[in-house]
């Protein structure tokens, strides 16, 4: 097909222009959308109404934006985890891992027990939990961390390996030593290891009744200003943002590279161990063997589309969390994979835009 | 693949005119050159002077944006590398171009037609092996490449181009990589070749090679002709030298005389190996004191790249290399920055700036740990922007505001920002390895001055340039490489700059020292000593001779040992300068 | 436990691992990394069960799992090649993507049944004593399929001039691009030939060897599973098959060791402790690791190894300043 025109790609030389990653961002999710309207409309679905829906579902009622935000914590703080690693482009996949082993260190508060539960006051219970959880998720972080920084083994495969091997984990303990009456999860935790809810508040306000909104987004928040305080503001930052962009540069300027890969995959695994913790004190109160609904891939994309900004990223999960919860109730299942899927794509396809510009050469031109 | 009979009257490549651009660079500015049949015409220049740029475009790599090529007479038209090839031209680049892991006969295949599909190599083994021979070439071609020395693997490179029935080769700096003796083969086979009837460019800085091998030759500085098809029949070295050193005198370098100061940095005995696990540096001896611009003068290619990385903490060694009372040699760079090491890189782009960081970042790479950028945890960028505003003004970098990406700026205000960094931290010694390459006159002036301002207060400087002008404007004294020593230590008001230019081609040599023996002392005893004690520490010194001693030339190289391999050819040839071995950890 | 039966079974899922291996193989030797490869044979998947569904001919529905796993492979291929996306998240989002367009446009095919490819026994070679039951009794066609694939790719990678180019291209692009290669179609060609066949590697499971539609279950993580195995089997077809069949044998030798009582006359503990089968389910995956800690320490040379120029995206000759 001879076009009477044909597309050059030209290496930008000037600077980016502020607002084109955020074009670029908001660009791909509506034509995420569009594309996944089509595949809808094949399927014989109408797309139309399954996004009123959608928005419906996720933005009706005060309990379905509970849900919303209950849905995005994990995505938030598995979000910043994956921007902060991604900015060394390190590319820590095994958040999901990391989450479950998370969940799995906190929960050993609960089942060992590590503490006499019925006398430790509650914000020391949920304290511990969450130190553990963290602490979890940055010694399955450093795993990889090590090999990638000492053998140069490629971490994704390290990462996504772990993610199973950590599942596998937590099922032994879940199907065994902690299993409740034989059943495939631990029971119940006891209350003093919940974290508050609004619907625990019902009595006093009767409007909180049956939220769920429960203090993980806290956690969620306050990781999005430490770890926006980190990458713009501490020095430590200063030096991840130096490795990211150059890290001849880096090396050249004295930075030693190997250690803060593993710093920085521990604080990546840490977040991720810190959003499983939420999870099982939160959601499920329990440990049992699902506890993701794929967070830890619904993280990665939610860090690349926010474009490692620790803002952005509340926002997207947001977006994200909407998504799922939307997508819970819609036939076909698969809705909200699809459009997340479709969305992480167009946004690294347009990616290309922020370092080249796309001319239009007329053919006469170019048959030079 | 037939090529058409070489016509004789008419020349094998004209190339007028030509014109290369690259996204901000001016590669080719209206180039002309013109090579006969039969004859090996050596192409000149500096780094990033276009020589290789230009026989990229002859090659089909790349398309110009005006002028013509020429091939037997009829004008071409070269939309990829095949269209070269199949006009009989080939290049032996200066990284060779070799998958590592297959062996010779699969490499020379690659991007041929025949065979079809089914690779029988033992056919070709054999095809490979006839060819050799006719050309004199000595290689086995079921051989991997990595088994093989950097001169057997250039010998692919070459037999890749004549197998392709190539009868106009492109070498593209050869003898860079190659120890003397492989050196002298690839001349001879190259002379052997032009006999035959091939038309041979040979891009070179090695002045009595190119002596040896050229009938003419051209020069290219800075995209453009300086001296074109010259023929070296009666040239002198002198001319030679003069003509390849050039004699544009830009400016005037007001320098004042002053006395040099302690002892900065000493190197004791300091050997390493390159990339290539070859030697690249050899006992070298050397010390630079407070006050005094040492310029490193040198062909590219001989150690000088791993010298300033051996000092700047980026390259393992042997031997001493010692600054403010320690001794920095294999540590990491944080550790000379902290003693008052500053380093201005060769490489602007990939090593001394992150291209996508603002200048702020970029201009507190050095000092952001520090006080008072840095409070606790957190770093202050207010402060830093500060810093870097009085700076953008001071060294007068050109940019929209210090938030600007590093990569907008031009190569000029790239290096200003540099410099920037380097100097405002008042080091106590000063590495600059090609300071001023790539830049226009006006900003050469500005940075020989700051280089110049910061010897006024007592820094020592390091100047590794490829200028001799530069050298010899700026330098209080000179020391000259060759193949990884130290060949002579030169006072440039005193020398003749064609003296300098043999040294540089290993035609000279002087015994180096230090300017006063105590420099050689145990440099950590010397925070305690004063200066002034002479009398200590005489039997430290390695040479004993004064400068009043005949400079020896240089003796016959060693004989070719028949049997020997080309590893341990050089391995034997290096040992004997006194080299020992196991220099790398 | 019988060491036939799980030879047998080995050999039977071995195979699906092995196509998806063998595709991924030939995509990293050009230089190109896929990681989409799972997402690819959940796609391929489910096009052959709905096709076979619909139409009830198997031919066609294995030619819709290589038609669906090529397209999804194509724009990683166009990503990747010409935009210079980073590869990793390319592959990363084809898995989501693919994945998703799975659960979606398969929707409603749990539980079906639909015209599968048919076992057969090879008519000679079944009776040789013992190789032949294991290997030629009774196996899905495509196990077959797998016998030959393995030798053609190894012969096509090592004897053949295509297989020459492959490879330069992906240990040095710019070698190949001065002697006039086209680097860029081939990383195209080969980058959609990994893609077809991890859609057959789905099919392979949808509507040959274990058959049905269990929506994401179908392929648990053998996608995954397979581009490990290429690094595991160093980029050698041979090497993948072998693994692919060992990894077979372990899923099988799992299920079997919770079975007796008395294991090498001890108390067999994974009978006594059903949970500790969980840590049998790790070995693939801590394999895996060690398999490639193993590789990078033995791989210093540049002989063995991947690709030099894996994951690198080629750019004709970008000069800076």
């Amino acid at each position: 097909m001879k076009l009477p025109f044909s597309l050059q790609m030209e290496r930008r030389t000037e600077e980016t222009p502020r607002w084109l990653p955020v074009v670029t961002s908001l660009g791909a999710v509506v034509l995420a959308f569009l594309f996944s309207a089509v595949v809808l409309a094949v399927m014989g679905a109408d797309p139309w109404r399954i996004y009123q829906y959608f928005f419906k579902a996720a933005f009706g009622s005060w309990g379905a934006l509970s849900d919303v935000i209950v849905k995005a914590t994990p995505l938030l703080l598995i979000g910043l985890g994956c921007s902060l690693a991604f900015r060394m482009h390190l590319w820590n996949i095994g958040a999901e891992g990391q989450f479950y082993i998370g969940a799995f260190m906190a929960s050993l508060v609960v089942l060992v027990p590590l503490v006499p539960l019925d006398t430790t006051p509650k914000a020391v219970v949920l304290a511990l939990m969450a130190l553990l959880g963290m602490i979890g998720g940055a010694l399955y972080g450093f795993i990889p961390g090590v090999l990638k920084a000492k053998f140069q083994i490629n971490e994704v495969i390290t990462t996504l390996m772990l993610n199973y091997i950590a599942v596998f984990w937590n099922n032994y303990w879940i199907f065994g030593k902690y299993s409740d009456a034989g059943f495939q999860m631990t029971r119940t935790f006891p209350k003093v290891a919940w974290l508050p809810r609004l619907a625990d508040y019902a009595k006093e306000v009767p409007a909180f009744s049956g939220i769920t909104l429960h203090l993980g987004v806290v956690f969620g928040l306050v990781a999005a200003i430490v770890v926006w305080l980190i990458v713009a503001h501490s020095s430590w930052g200063y030096k991840i943002n130096l490795i990211g962009d150059n890290p001849r540069a880096a090396h050249y300027a004295g930075i030693d590279i190997t250690s803060n890969i593993i710093l920085v995959f521990m604080v990546s695994g840490a977040l991720a161990g810190l959003a499983g913790m939420s999870e099982v004190t939160g959601v499920v109160h329990r440990l049992q063997e699902r506890i993701s609904t794929s967070y830890g891939f619904s993280g990665v994309i939610v860090a690349w589309l926010a474009k490692l900004n620790p803002f952005a990223v509340i926002l997207v999960s947001f977006l994200f969390g909407a998504l799922i919860v939307a997508g819970r109730e819609i036939q076909p299942s698969g809705v909200s994979f699809m459009i997340q899927g479709t969305i992480l794509f167009l946004v690294i396809s347009s990616d290309v835009l922020l370092k080249y510009k796309i001319r239009l050469v007329p053919q006469a031109e170019a048959a030079e | 693949m037939t090529l058409p009979e070489p016509n004789p009257e008419v020349p094998a490549v004209e190339m007028r005119d030509i014109v290369l651009r690259f996204p901000g660079v001016l590669a080719n500015d209206h180039v002309n050159f013109t090579l006969k049949h039969g004859e090996i015409h050596a192409l000149l220049g500096e780094n990033g002077a276009g020589k290789s740029s230009l026989m990229n475009v002859l090659t089909g790599l790349y398309k110009p944006q005006s002028g013509s090529i020429h091939v037997n007479g009829s004008r071409v038209q070269f939309n990829s590398p095949r269209d070269a090839i199949a006009h009989g031209i080939g290049m032996v680049h200066q990284h060779f171009m070799l998958v590592e892991n297959q062996t010779v006969t699969e490499n020379i295949l690659i991007g041929l037609d025949k065979p079809h599909f089914r690779l029988d190599l033992r056919q070709y083994d054999q095809k490979v092996r006839e060819l050799a021979r006719q050309f004199g070439i000595i290689i086995d071609p079921t051989a991997k490449i990595w088994q093989l020395s950097v001169g057997e693997q250039q010998r692919v490179e070459i037999l890749k181009i004549l197998y392709r029935g190539a009868n106009i080769l492109i070498m593209d700096e050869p003898t860079a990589v190659l120890a003397p003796q492989e050196a002298d083969d690839l001349i001879r086979t190259l002379r052997g070749m032009a006999a035959q009837g091939k038309s041979i460019v040979f891009i070179s800085h090695k002045l009595n090679e190119v002596r040896a091998v050229a009938d003419r030759l051209t020069i290219l500085r800075k995209g453009r002709t300086t001296a074109e098809g010259v023929s070296l029949e009666g040239l002198t070295k002198e001319k030679l030298a003069s003509l390849m050193v050039g004699r544009e005198v830009l400016f005037d370098v007001h320098k004042c005389s002053q006395e040099p100061g302690e002892t900065v940095l000493t190197l004791e005995n300091v050997s390493a190996l390159n990339n290539k696990n070859l030697p690249a540096l050899r006992n070298v001896n050397l010390c630079l004191q407070e006050g005094e611009i040492l310029g490193i003068a040198g062909v590219a290619g001989n150690g000088q790249s791993e010298l300033v990385e051996v000092i700047t903490g980026m390259r393992t060694c042997t031997g001493k290399i010692w600054m403010g009372g320690a001794d920095i040699a294999n540590k990491s760079p944080q550790f000379s920055i902290e003693r008052g090491l500053a380093h201005i890189p060769e490489d602007r782009v990939g090593v001394g700036t992150a291209p996508n960081l603002s200048i702020t970042k970029n201009v507190i790479m050095k000092n952001f740990n520090q006080e008072p950028l840095r409070q606790h945890w957190r770093l202050d960028y207010i402060a830093a922007g500060q810093q870097a505003d009085k700076l953008r003004q001071q060294y007068d970098i050109q940019a929209p505001s210090v938030e600007t990406q590093a990569r907008t700026l031009s190569g000029g205000n790239l290096q200003k920002l540099i410099l920037a960094r380097e100097l405002s931290s008042q080091p106590r010694l000063v590495v600059a390895m090609q300071p001023t390459r790539g830049l226009d006159v006006g900003a050469i002036e500005g940075v020989h001055k700051l280089l110049l301002q910061q010897r006024e207060a007592g820094c020592a400087i390091l100047l590794v340039s490829e200028e001799l002008d530069e050298l010899m404007d700026l330098s209080d004294r000179v020391a000259v490489m060759y193949e990884g020593e130290v060949v002579g230590v030169v006072d440039p008001k005193a020398v003749d700059v064609n003296e300098i230019g043999l040294m540089m081609t290993g035609m000279l040599r002087q015994d180096a020292g230090c300017p006063d023996g105590s420099a050689l002392e145990n440099a950590a005893e010397e925070a305690a000593a004063p200066l002034a004690d002479e009398a200590a520490g005489q039997e430290a010194l390695p040479e004993p001779n004064l400068p009043e001693e005949p400079p020896e030339v240089l003796e016959e190289e060693p004989d070719f040992i028949p049997g020997e391999t080309e590893k341990e050819r050089v391995l034997r040839k290096v040992r004997g300068k006194g080299w020992k071995p196991g220099g790398r950890s | 436990m019988n060491l036939e039966v799980i030879l047998r079974a080995g050999i039977s899922t071995g195979t699906i691992l092995l196509i998806a291996a063998i595709g991924e193989i030939l995509t990293e030797r050009s230089g190109v990394q896929n990681l989409g490869v799972e997402g690819m044979m959940l796609f391929g998947a489910m096009a052959a069960f709905r096709v076979s569904h619909e139409t009830g001919n198997v031919l066609l529905a294995l030619l819709a799992a290589v038609g669906a796993g090529g397209l999804l492979s194509l724009a990683h291929a166009l990503v990747t090649i010409r935009f210079q996306a980073d590869q990793t998240v390319s592959g990363l989002s084809l898995t989501f993507l693919g994945t998703g367009l799975a659960l979606v446009l398969g929707e409603g095919l749990t539980g079906l049944n639909v015209a599968t490819v048919p076992n057969a026994t090879i008519p000679l070679l079944s009776q040789i004593p013992w190789i032949g039951r294991i290997f030629f009794s009774d196996q899905n066609l495509l196990v077959y399929f797998g016998y030959l694939l393995v030798p053609l790719a190894w012969y096509y990678i090592n004897k053949t001039r295509p297989g020459l180019h492959l490879r330069a291209v992906g240990e040095n692009p710019a070698a190949a691009d001065t002697l006039g290669v086209n680097v860029y179609r081939t990383r195209y060609l080969y980058t959609l030939a990994g893609g077809c066949l991890a859609g057959l590697s789905g099919a392979a499971i949808s509507v040959a060897i274990s058959p049905g539609w269990y929506s994401n279950l179908t392929t648990s993580g053998q996608g995954w599973i397979a581009v490990a195995l290429v690094i595991f089997a160093q980029w050698n077809p041979t090497r993948a098959a072998l693994g692919g069949y060992l990894f077979g044998m372990l899923r099988r030798f799992m299920l079997d060791l919770q079975g007796p009582t008395m294991l090498l006359g001890y108390r067999n503990p994974f009978f006594y402790d059903h949970n500790l089968v969980f840590f049998l389910q790790m070995t693939p995956f801590v394999l895996t690791i060690l398999a490639l800690v193993w590789g990078s320490a033995s791989a210093r040379r540049k002989r063995l190894g991947a690709p030099a120029a894996l994951g690198q995206p080629y750019v004709r000759g970008e000069r800076g300043l």
